[in-house]
């Protein structure tokens, strides 16, 4: 297992904020200072654009970013031309869909589910909407799940893209993206996963799950904001166009372009070269660590609070079982945004609202919910802060009952 | 600490809100507004009923946290029986005192006033602020 005394000291955030209890990580991590430094590496000794420099410091700004592919095409298990960077998750969900569905025509259909982060069914449903096309929802079986034998029951021979998240980030809970990848794959139907919540703690290794996209960001692994890496399976990649501009394009003439090849085809413009070296110290520091390790810590840490929990009484929690390192809860008749408002007075920070997922809300049956969510860096010492925190904000909102 | 912001008069209007109704007006004398904040889980509807300049009925239905549905309660008090012309003053005076913590006594606010404590809190002058926001949305777009 790992050191968490050692791990808080990599984050000088940390130690800046000596009060602070940081329970927010699945919707942004903090930054270890080895994936700053290599950030400002960049820009104090090197920088320079990247593909197009004949002076030393663009042949190592080239050098870097190509690195940092390769280290995620390693990560991801794909080839190097199969990772394409982009801004963030939603960015390549929205390159991705609008590429895909401009292809589509007549009744065909896109599926989702009805418990996608707004990131994952709003590009598809609306592109598709735009073309006149249908998007079905795949039906959520009693316990909140998206199983295999829904989608079964749902794809038929109009589907052409699958689109769903990976893991959720309300209930955490797994969508088995593994067997339906397997089924389009065979069908000859699109898979598109957002994976932004999934490669926190797990192994993605793209070509056992079988799947044509795979998304995800670099800023809830350890990474910068602004970057997002998209797996893009080069068999469908290579006839897509996300954007026209610099970098993509090959020939230009007056009446016509042709484009480079894949991976740069993809990405068009000067890219967040800063954040793409970013990403890969985020990625180098987090596999230090096994997957497997990270999973437990935060499940172990899930467990551990939801035990305490139990203790205050008016505490709903809405995904007890899903094994993961998030808690989606409420307090019984005290809105969420008092509770935060008590926990932010103590410097604890967690999620209230509708997690950019009002689907799933909707499902749960309300407007708003509470997210507690842990990462690398938190320990017992943050459990019972937070505890403390919930027991006071109960008590402080207890004239609300 | 968060006294400051919970005021007995706030958590009286919470508790006991004043002109909230449980369920859809249906009654084409009052003008319908939703208010919706719905990354925070605040969503109401304001309805306001006018005799020609004047505001002379105002309720509203809805959920959300203590700040907004109090607020949403006193709304409907402070500015009932006022000119359209007034009422948008006023609504602009309770910005200031939410956001700067200001009471300008030329306004008379009553219970108005016990909102001063979210000027320390920035993240909740959206709550606060909602359902005077809405009237004031309302009462401009009738006179577009
Ligand atoms: C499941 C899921 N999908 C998509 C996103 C969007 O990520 P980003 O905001 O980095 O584009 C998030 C994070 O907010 C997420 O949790």
């Amino acid at each position: 297992m790992f050191n968490i005394d050692k791990i808080k000291k990599d984050f000088t955030i940390l130690k800046n904020n000596p009060t602070l209890t940081y329970l927010d990580s699945a919707a942004t991590s903090l930054t270890p200072d080895v994936v700053i430094e290599a950030m400002n590496e960049y820009y104090y000794h090197y920088r320079a654009t990247v593909h197009r420099s004949m002076y030393a410091n663009g042949q190592k700004a080239d050098e870097k970013y190509q690195a940092s592919r390769e280290t995620i095409a390693k990560f991801l298990n794909c080839q190097i031309n199969e990772v394409i960077f982009t801004k963030s998750t939603t960015n390549a969900l929205n390159l991705v869909a609008n590429s895909l569905v401009t292809k589509l025509n007549g009744d065909d259909e896109i599926l989702t589910s009805a418990l996608e982060h707004h990131s994952t069914l709003l590009p598809f449903r609306e592109f598709a909407k735009q073309k006149g096309l249908n998007t079905k929802y795949i039906p959520i079986n009693k316990y909140g799940e998206i199983t295999y034998d829904n989608f079964l029951n749902t794809v038929n021979a109009k589907t052409k893209i699958v689109v769903l998240h990976h893991v959720s980030n309300v209930l955490g809970d797994v969508v088995p993206i593994k067997k339906i990848a397997k089924y389009c794959q065979e069908n000859n139907i699109i898979t598109v996963f957002d994976g932004a919540q999934a490669i926190t703690h797990e192994q993605i290794d793209v070509k056992e799950i079988g799947c044509d996209f795979y998304a995800f960001s670099g800023h809830k692994i350890l990474g910068p904001t602004g970057i997002g890496v998209l797996y893009a399976n080069n068999k469908i990649a290579k006839d897509l166009i996300f954007e026209y501009g610099g970098d993509m394009a090959h020939i230009v003439t007056i009446d016509d372009v042709t484009t480079k090849e894949l991976p740069l085809k993809l990405e068009a413009g000067t890219p967040s070269i800063a954040e793409v070296i970013g990403i890969k110290a985020a990625i180098d520091y987090l596999m230090q660590y096994e997957f497997d390790d990270i999973a437990r810590h935060i499940y172990e840490l899930k467990i551990a609070t939801i035990n305490l929990m139990k203790e205050i009484p008016g505490i709903i929690i809405y995904n007890e079982n899903t094994k993961n390192g998030i808690i989606t809860f409420n307090f019984e008749n005290i809105p969420t945004h008092d509770v935060l408002q008590e926990l932010a007075n103590e410097n604890i920070a967690i999620r209230g609202g509708h997690m950019c997922n009002q689907l799933t809300l909707k499902y749960l049956g309300v407007n708003s919910v509470l997210r507690i969510s842990f990462y690398i860096y938190n320990d017992l010492n943050d459990v019972k802060k937070l505890i403390n925190g919930l027991k006071k904000a109960a008590s402080q909102l207890a004239w609300m009952l | 600490m968060t006294n400051d912001i919970y005021r007995q008069v706030i958590m009286d209007h919470y508790k006991n809100p004043q002109n909230k109704i449980s369920s859809p007006l249906n009654d084409s004398d009052y003008i319908k507004r939703e208010a919706l904040n719905p990354s925070c889980g605040d969503m109401v509807t304001i309805y306001v009923k006018f005799i020609n300049e004047q505001i002379i009925d105002i309720k509203f239905q809805g959920e959300g946290c203590s700040i907004c549905c109090a607020s949403a309660s006193v709304m409907t008090n402070e500015l009932n029986n006022l000119s359209k012309v007034v009422g948008l003053e006023k609504i602009n005076q309770f910005a200031n005192i939410i956001k700067d913590g200001v009471v300008d006594k030329e306004y008379d606010f009553e219970d108005g006033e016990a909102f001063v404590g979210v000027s320390k809190f920035p993240a909740r002058f959206k709550c606060a602020y909602l359902s005077w926001d809405t009237v004031g949305k309302i009462i401009r777009e009738l006179d577009e």
